[in-house]
């Protein structure tokens, strides 16, 4: 007769309203006396279930009920209209207290069905601690995996039972995940209060996002939701290989961490230079301002593009430079000044073509500035031959300087027709200044 | 003596610039085309690139040419042409070796050679090793100089008379040969600033 009621009940609405459960991707439906299945004690199980309009009228939703002890609706039912075709999903959690059979009324508009499940006896499981256990009482355990690391879950089963627990199976399923040790093979007996440690190691993918894995030990099943995200970079220590850059080097820079990387990072290395003018010169060995960088887990030392040290030219320009190492995390910067400075030679060759003096001069000039350039002409026994021949060359360099697209570099090159024996010229003496200092070029001999 | 002694400041009447940028090399860049190196030793400034060319070497007395149909070798300003299919070279003094034929060039006077001599191992007047890590440079007298180089070079021409390019690790270097002063230093591509 109860049967028969519950039938006449669903009539009305089986021209319009049909609930199912869900179950993997498979929908079936629900009959008026519907049978979940067993769960195990201490344990939790959520039955998914879907309201579908299967009209073609809208059709109001205004009740969605679950009654009975240890059943529960997941989240609370708020009415609503399906349009035609249109579904609605909610769940019922069910928490038995103890072993035993449980019924509840599932309550679907005018539609209703008994719901039936047994309580039959499972493990507890634990988190171990390290000093203690902590109960699991959820059905289900989420976690977080820093991308490229490894987690591993200290899960404990335990007989709490007075009498043997039978677990006709233990296994693990889900990518990625593995238990630590191998458990027991085939159907295993827990004694009354024993414990049997089943750490669950979750090796993260490659990529950001979820992952699910089920612990089944006997009727105990237990999800674990591992999210995956990535771990942002600290941002690394800038290490110069020389405390004290100056213009005209290449700088060889480190990017170290305090801390080796958890997992894969990257991040980019800026050089940012302000000067009175600009230097085409600073750049990394690929032409550009920026390098990228990257730290592999476990590393503390950064690699670009595979090599240790990423290399900077400092050009020839004073000014400021500040390297940026950028990550997800911040900036870490770091400045080198490079002051106005006299002019520095580089090189310095002075020779005879016939009955002229050449000279060579090769250098740069960081504040393109040069003001003055005085020779002064000795014979081969040391004498001065003659007073200081001056030239102020100061707006042929700027000229030069305009045009150039090599920084604060220049080649200087001077010849000086002789008169008379150009052989008893032996050497000379060059002094460059600009407005920070005069250089002294040190003697040159003619050959 | 000094009094009949008359020096002309004459920069700038000189002929020649007095001002430039110094060169310093000349290299084939990574898409092959010939490239003026200039600036100091570790600040370098690749100039505009020249012609597309197979391989190049310039030791500062014969500046080699490999491209499509020919090879040319330059010395004081005359130029030697051989027809060649080749595609790759090597050039060491005043010798060039073309693999893919196994011919050996030698350039005499103003013509290219066939030679079956054994072709000098030196570069820029030098002979340079790679071992255990290191870069030997056997200077012209003899005297031997030794830098720290991780990886074997995968190619060395060349590229001024006290210069040499290298390639290592794919990374184009330029290799100071001065005496007392060798030093190797990365060169890089030409700036994208």
């Amino acid at each position: 007769m109860k049967f028969g009621l519950l039938l006449w009940a669903a009539l009305p609405l089986a021209a319009q309203l049909q609930v199912f459960t869900v179950q993997d991707t498979a929908l079936v439906p629900v009959a008026a006396s519907f049978n979940l299945g067993t769960v195990s004690v201490r344990d939790s199980a959520e039955y998914r279930f879907r309201a579908v309009n299967t009209g073609t009228a809208p059709l109001p939703l205004q009740t969605v009920a679950v009654g009975g002890s240890g059943f529960a609706l997941t989240l609370p039912f708020v009415p609503l209209t399906l349009a035609p075709a249109q579904s609605y999903d909610f769940s019922v959690r069910f928490t038995p207290a103890s072993e035993g059979s449980y019924s509840a009324t599932l309550t679907v508009n005018s539609f209703s069905s008994f719901l039936r499940v047994s309580a039959i006896p499972g493990p507890v499981l634990y988190l171990d601690n390290g000093d203690g256990l902590t109960e699991i009482s959820v059905a289900s355990l989420r976690v977080n995996v820093a991308l490229g690391t490894t987690l591993t879950v200290p899960l404990v089963a335990a007989n709490p039972y007075t009498a043997p627990l039978l677990l006709p199976e233990i296994s693990l399923s889900g990518n990625g995940f593995t238990f630590s040790a191998p458990p027991p093979g085939g159907a295993t007996t827990l004694e009354p209060g024993q414990r049997i440690p089943l750490p669950v190691r979750i090796a993260a993918p490659a990529a950001e996002g979820e992952v699910v894995g089920v612990v089944t030990v006997g009727p105990r099943r237990l999800i674990l939701i591992a999210s995956i995200f990535r771990q942002p970079l600290p941002v690394p220590r800038i290490v110069l290989n020389n405390a004290a850059p100056q213009n005209s080097q290449q700088l060889r820079i480190r990017l170290q961490l305090a801390e080796p990387a958890i997992a894969p990072g990257s991040g980019t290395l800026r050089a940012v230079f302000t000067g009175a003018q600009t230097d085409p010169a600073i750049v990394f060995p690929d032409g550009s301002r920026e390098v990228k960088f990257n730290f592999a887990p476990g590393n503390t030392e950064a690699t670009f593009d595979g090599a240790p040290e990423a290399i900077l030219q400092t050009g020839t320009t004073a000014g400021t430079l500040r390297l940026e190492a950028v990550t997800d995390s911040g900036t870490n910067t770091e400045t080198v000044r490079f002051d106005p400075r006299p002019v520095v030679i580089e090189e310095a060759v002075a020779r005879r073509n016939g009955s002229t003096l050449e000279i060579d001069l090769t250098g740069f000039d960081n504040t393109r500035g040069v003001g003055s350039l005085n020779f002064r002409f000795f014979d081969r026994s040391g004498s001065a031959i003659g007073g200081v021949i001056s030239a102020a060359p100061a707006e042929q360099f700027k000229n030069y300087f305009d045009q150039s697209a090599v920084g604060g570099v220049f080649r200087l090159r001077a010849a000086f027709p002789v008169t008379g024996d150009a052989t008893i010229v032996g050497s000379v003496l060059i002094e460059v200044a600009n407005s920070i200092g005069r250089t002294d070029v040190p003697r040159l001999n003619f050959p | 003596m000094t009094a009949r002694l008359f020096l002309i400041f004459s920069a700038v009447l000189s002929a020649q610039p007095a001002l430039d940028a110094p060169p310093i090399a000349r290299v084939l860049d990574r898409e092959g085309a010939l490239t003026p190196i200039h600036g100091l030793a570790g600040n370098f400034i690749p100039g505009e690139p020249g012609p597309a060319l197979l391989a190049y070497s310039n030791d500062g007395v014969i500046e080699w040419r490999l491209e499509p149909g020919r090879l040319t070798a330059t010395q004081a300003g005359q130029t030697a042409v051989f027809s060649t299919t080749a595609t790759r070279a090597v050039f060491r003094g005043d010798s060039a070796v073309l693999p893919e034929s196994n011919e050996s060039l030698r350039l005499v006077g103003d013509s290219l050679l066939n030679s079956s001599d054994e072709p000098t191992t030196q570069l820029a007047g030098r002979l340079i090793e790679w071992r255990d890590g290191k870069l030997h440079i056997f200077q012209a007298d003899g005297s031997e100089e030794i830098i720290a180089c991780l990886h074997e070079p995968e190619a060395m021409t060349a590229a001024a008379a006290h210069w040499a390019h290298l390639t290592i690790g794919g990374q184009a270097h330029l290799l100071r040969l001065t005496a007392g002063r060798v030093e190797l230093f990365v060169l890089p591509h030409r700036s994208r600033q």
